[in-house]
């Protein structure tokens, strides 16, 4: 455990460090308002996994860059809390009453709260060398010399398995390959040893070896250093490796909400269902075609009326999700959905 | 990199001979040449002895032997530093430009640390505040500035000047002071005459500049790395001006090649306009009489400056940037 | 609660498919941004008015091109009046006839208005006759006062020329000038861009060489290099062509590059590639495929090349190596004000730099707003 952790007793502490309540971030674009994250509310257990799915512009990437307050115009955080329970805070601190500019926010962000994003190739700045990349990290949160902030670079480097980290530190982004980047980028984000790692599709750009290598090296460290983890990314395979819990998000909502096993096992909502369907399971044989979810992705300038999913549904009940929005409830202990499907007096009768 | 430089130097030389020879062909390429040009004017001046000598003048010009022995000639002697005598001036080349050169580059680089002093961090602050009310008024003012062309705004200067304190202020020194020796009143007077070119040239270039650095600025603000530079906690202004800003001067490096010819050709209208002791004026004026040593070595000193220019902008550019320099 | 297998899954559902979504034309699309930007706005319509005027020249213009005014010459503005000698005001603007005489002592020529007579100002007039287009022939003008009394709004030249109606004029040389040398180095500049950027090897090597050295060499020093070159007993016309063959030989280069840079990125385009194994021609390829993806950019980099070539024809007219007499052009109008002397008392020759200025601004506000236009899908 990290030593200031060690500080406060763990009775103290809350159990969840993180918890998003009705979090609404909209873009006002010139075409109109997007609502991009509409009502989403989340907890990330300390220590834990969360794993946020999605298809492309569900709303997950936006619900990440609004914990750190990243969202910039025309994006703006219209409503809604996120609470965070950090190492001073017992009571926690709602991010979205700080200025997105604020010292306070600043020092949060990389030492408290680090993210790593989808594209490694162009998440570092081409002009500067790795080390110099990491170096800062610790420089902006850490009180020591700029030697030792390179003596942790290095050993940050040989943390996520860099050959030659001493090497590596004196060479520029271009010259590494797209996994050794995100390890890179892994490694920076880990410098300050932060409590929550919110990790936007890591994996997403690279080939399936590397994935498989970073997905496991993410693991390894996440026990090592005892930090949560927000996992968000569109790959079931992905989230079923790596999450401890699961929030499918559709259209800026979050639409089903349980722990891995249950959700796996038993999932509700049409749209987790119709994504499992889609995959094709080795070994198992189907007659024809692949499932394919009907439709696209509507443009989220003209969300749906009622249940954002209803015109792509294969459970669509006439004047019923295409007129009111279900809510989110809990089914069993620890799944919940929102579906009309199972929802108590939804006025659905049976046929 | 020793390397590196090595090969765009090696590049450079066929271009170089390259802009010799056109250099020297754009001057000879008007039907007539000096004499004939040189016994109209002495008609026109009411001289007409200039027409029976013209034989003469030419063969103690060497203007009979044929173009390409000329140019072999001529670019033997220019290689040695030799740039041939100014037909019209009767002076050598080298002395007309040696003469120039200082008040040339004083008002050049005058306005170019100005421009660029002024323009970048103006550029700077209308990218990073980007559709707010000062954002859209510097954008007008530059769109402005980029309309108002350089010897026109000298002209209205001129006149505005000219109301305002009664002077005309063209060329760079007052009559009274033209052989006096260096004294702090003839420095004023310097400075003074230097205001109209400066400013007229200053505005275009600051606009320049702004819009340039804006672009750029927004586009790299857009970029992966700014959120990574972000979400690590980085302070804002060092996002700003160690990154951002470090990644968008490629296009104004780039752009440097060609202002170190800018610095003796720039504003060459202006000059003119403002009667200007400087290389621009000697230039127009010795296109217009075919004076063919002296526009001649002019235009390839600006073609020498223009490679040297790009052989410093990529050098500076592979110091800069690392994907260039381990290419 | 229903079962994930309900019978509802038969329910006939009404078809949601993209119909539903603003599905809108990428023209339209361009169109909508274009209008969005006010100040491309303000300079289309600037340019428009601009363009009309020099179209209709002879009809604004109270007076003709070479119409000189023998007892005006250098005089300043004569503007219409609305109040008279004894301060009464009326609608109608008028103006005095005036006396011009040449002061014995300062050999200074002095106008002094005859206040016994008005001329009223006579709109949709018989004047001088002109020809709009080269085709239709009038003699209307919009505005016109009866001799001996004269109207010149910006005053006159030395040759007592005025000044307003050759600045419109000056506007049919001036502002298509910028269009023929634009339209030329188009032509140039797009056949060996799209021809290098298509077929790359030898041919893109050499012509990527010397566009290098044409775009990295200042403009001015070698577009008065080159109008040097036109020889200076070529009619009016000739010339004109020439200027515009000068300024296009500098631009196209610029142009051609650009032009070259998306087509390579084009070329790896999967429809291109498609295309290609479809055995499509290379002319098909081009034609049916690049020119057409291309077009609009390549229509935003001509119209910013424009003021570029307006400001070289008024910066060659105005050194007297661009526009010669008979023809007009605001560089040539303004090569009167050149002498600092002439200029400092007769302001008013500097007012064509207005149209300059005002026309160039303009051009940049479209480009600016086409360039946006173009690009619907960015941000």
């Amino acid at each position: 455990m990290p030593p200031i952790l060690s500080r406060i007793s763990v009775t103290d502490m809350h159990p969840n460090l993180l918890e998003i309540t009705d979090l609404r971030t909209h873009f006002f674009t010139e075409q109109g308002v997007v609502p991009a994250v509409d009502g989403v509310s989340l907890q990330v257990k300390r220590g834990g996994t969360l794993g946020v799915l999605g298809e492309s512009g569900c709303g997950k990437s936006v619900t990440g860059f609004s914990i750190l307050r990243l969202v910039r115009p025309p994006g703006e955080i219209v409503g809604g809390a996120i609470r965070y329970y950090g190492r001073e805070t017992v009571n926690g601190e709602d991010l979205t009453a700080l200025d997105a500019r604020s010292e306070e926010l600043r020092q949060l962000r990389g030492a408290e709260i680090a993210m790593i994003f989808q594209e490694p190739m162009t998440s570092l700045d081409p002009l500067f060398t790795v080390g110099n990349q990491i170096m800062e990290a610790i420089l902006y949160h850490q009180d020591v010399s700029k030697a030792e902030a390179g003596k942790i670079a290095v050993e940050m480097l040989d943390k996520v398995r860099m050959p030659q980290p001493a090497d590596v530190i004196k060479q520029y982004p271009h010259q590494l390959s797209g996994g050794m980047r995100q390890r890179v980028m892994i490694a920076m984000a880990l410098s300050c040893e932060p409590q929550l790692l919110i990790a936007d599709e890591p994996t997403t750009a690279l080939d399936v070896t590397t994935e498989a290598q970073i997905l496991e090296l993410m693991r390894e460290l996440q026990d090592e250093l005892g930090m949560a983890i927000m996992f968000i990314t569109h790959d079931l395979g992905v989230i079923a490796e790596m999450a401890e819990e699961v929030a499918v998000m559709y259209l800026g909502k979050v639409v089903e909400q349980s722990d891995i096993q249950s959700l796996f096992a038993d999932p509700q909502h049409p749209y987790t269902r119709a994504l499992m369907q889609s995959i094709p399971k080795i070994g198992q044989k189907t007659d024809g075609r692949l499932e394919a979810i009907r439709g696209m992705v509507p443009s989220p300038r003209s969300i749906p009326t009622g249940c954002p999913f209803h015109p792509r549904c294969a459970s669509f009940i006439a004047d019923v999700c295409n007129v009111r929005a279900p809510r989110l409830q809990e089914t069993k202990r620890g799944h919940s959905v929102s579906c009309f499907l199972y929802e108590d007096g939804g006025g659905v009768n049976e046929a | 990199m020793a390397k590196y430089i090595l090969r765009r130097v090696v590049a450079i030389l066929p271009t170089l001979l390259l802009i010799t020879i056109f250099g020297f062909l754009v001057m000879e390429a008007p039907e007539g040449d000096y004499v004939t040009s040189y016994i109209i004017r002495e008609y026109g001046h009411g001289n007409t002895e200039a027409a029976r000598i013209e034989d003469q003048l030419r063969e103690f010009l060497a203007l009979d032997r044929p173009v390409y022995e000329r140019f072999v000639t001529w670019l033997a002697r220019f290689a040695q530093g030799d740039f041939g005598d100014s037909f019209d001036l009767r002076r050598p080349v080298r002395d007309i430009i040696n003469n120039r050169i200082g008040l040339t580059l004083t008002i050049s680089l005058a306005t170019f640390a100005i421009s660029w002093g002024i323009g970048i961090p103006l550029g700077v602050y209308s990218a990073t505040h980007q559709y707010s009310k000062s954002d859209n008024f510097l954008t007008t003012v530059t769109f402005v500035g980029l309309g108002l062309p350089d010897f026109l705004l000298a002209l209205a200067f001129l006149i505005l000047g000219w109301q305002l304190t009664g002077e005309v202020l063209t060329g760079l020194q007052s009559v009274e002071f033209l052989d006096q020796p260096w004294s702090l009143a003839k420095l004023l007077d310097l400075l003074k005459h230097m205001v109209i070119p400066v400013c007229a040239v200053v505005i275009t270039g600051t606009a320049w500049v702004m819009r340039v650095m804006r672009g750029n600025l927004l586009d790299q603000l857009g970029k992966d790395y700014i959120v990574t530079l972000r979400a690590k906690g980085v302070p804002e202004r060092v996002v700003i001006w160690k990154h951002a800003v470090k990644n968008s001067l490629h296009p104004l490096i780039a752009a440097l090649g060609q202002t170190l010819a800018w610095l003796i050709n720039g504003f060459t209208i202006t000059s003119i306009v403002l009667e200007l002791p400087t290389i621009q004026t000697v230039y127009l004026n010795a296109t217009l009489q075919q004076d063919v040593y002296l526009a001649g070595t002019i235009l390839i000193l600006i073609g020498f400056l223009v490679l040297i220019g790009t052989l410093l902008a990529d050098i500076i550019l592979a110091w800069m940037d690392p994907r260039i320099r381990y290419e | 609660m229903l079962s994930p297998e309900s019978p509802l899954d038969q329910v006939a559902f009404t078809d949601f498919d993209a119909e539903e979504t603003d599905v809108i034309s990428v023209r339209r699309l361009m169109w909508l941004r274009f209008k969005r930007n006010r100040l491309a706005l303000i300079g289309s319509v600037v340019l428009i008015i601009m363009y009309l005027a020099a179209i209709l020249a002879g009809f604004i213009g109270p007076y003709g091109l070479r119409e000189t005014h023998a007892k005006f010459p250098a005089s300043p503005p004569l503007l219409p009046r609305f109040v008279d000698e004894e301060d009464n005001f009326g609608f109608r603007p008028f103006v005095y006839a005036m006396e011009s005489k040449v002061d014995t002592k300062t050999f200074k020529r002095v106008l002094t208005p005859n206040t016994e007579v008005k001329h009223y100002v006579h709109f949709f007039a018989r004047g001088t006759p002109y020809t709009i287009l080269g085709f239709i022939e009038s003699d209307i003008h919009l505005f016109h006062v009866d001799e001996p009394a004269k109207v010149f709004l910006l005053g006159t030249d030395k040759q007592g020329r005025d000044l307003f109606s050759r600045i419109f004029y000056g506007a049919q040389v001036s502002l298509t000038v910028g269009l023929v040398g634009v339209s030329m180095s188009l032509i140039f500049g797009t056949l060996i861009g799209i021809a290098g950027g298509y077929f790359g090897g030898l041919f893109d090597d050499i012509s990527q060489r010397v566009i290098e050295v044409l775009i990295s060499f200042p403009q001015i020093p070698l577009w008065l290099a080159l109008a040097a070159l036109i020889p200076p007993t070529w009619s009016s016309v000739q010339r004109f062509f020439a200027i515009s063959i000068v300024l296009s030989l500098v631009n196209w280069g610029g142009l051609s590059r650009q032009v070259r840079g998306m087509v390579y990125a084009l070329r790896e385009e999967d429809y291109v590639i498609a295309a290609r194994y479809a055995s499509a021609s290379n002319w098909r390829i081009i034609v049916k495929h690049l020119l057409p993806n291309t077009l609009s950019h390549i229509l935003v980099i001509a119209t910013i090349s424009i003021p570029a070539m307006i400001l070289g024809e008024t910066a060659l007219s105005f050194l007297g190596l661009g526009i010669q007499p008979p023809m007009t052009s605001w560089g040539l109008l303004l090569n009167q004000a050149q002498h600092t002397r002439v200029l400092i008392q007769q302001p008013w020759l500097l007012t064509p730099a207005l149209f300059v200025v005002a026309t160039i601004i303009s051009f940049n506000f479209l480009g600016d707003g086409l360039r946006d236009a173009a690009d619907p899908f960015a941000n």
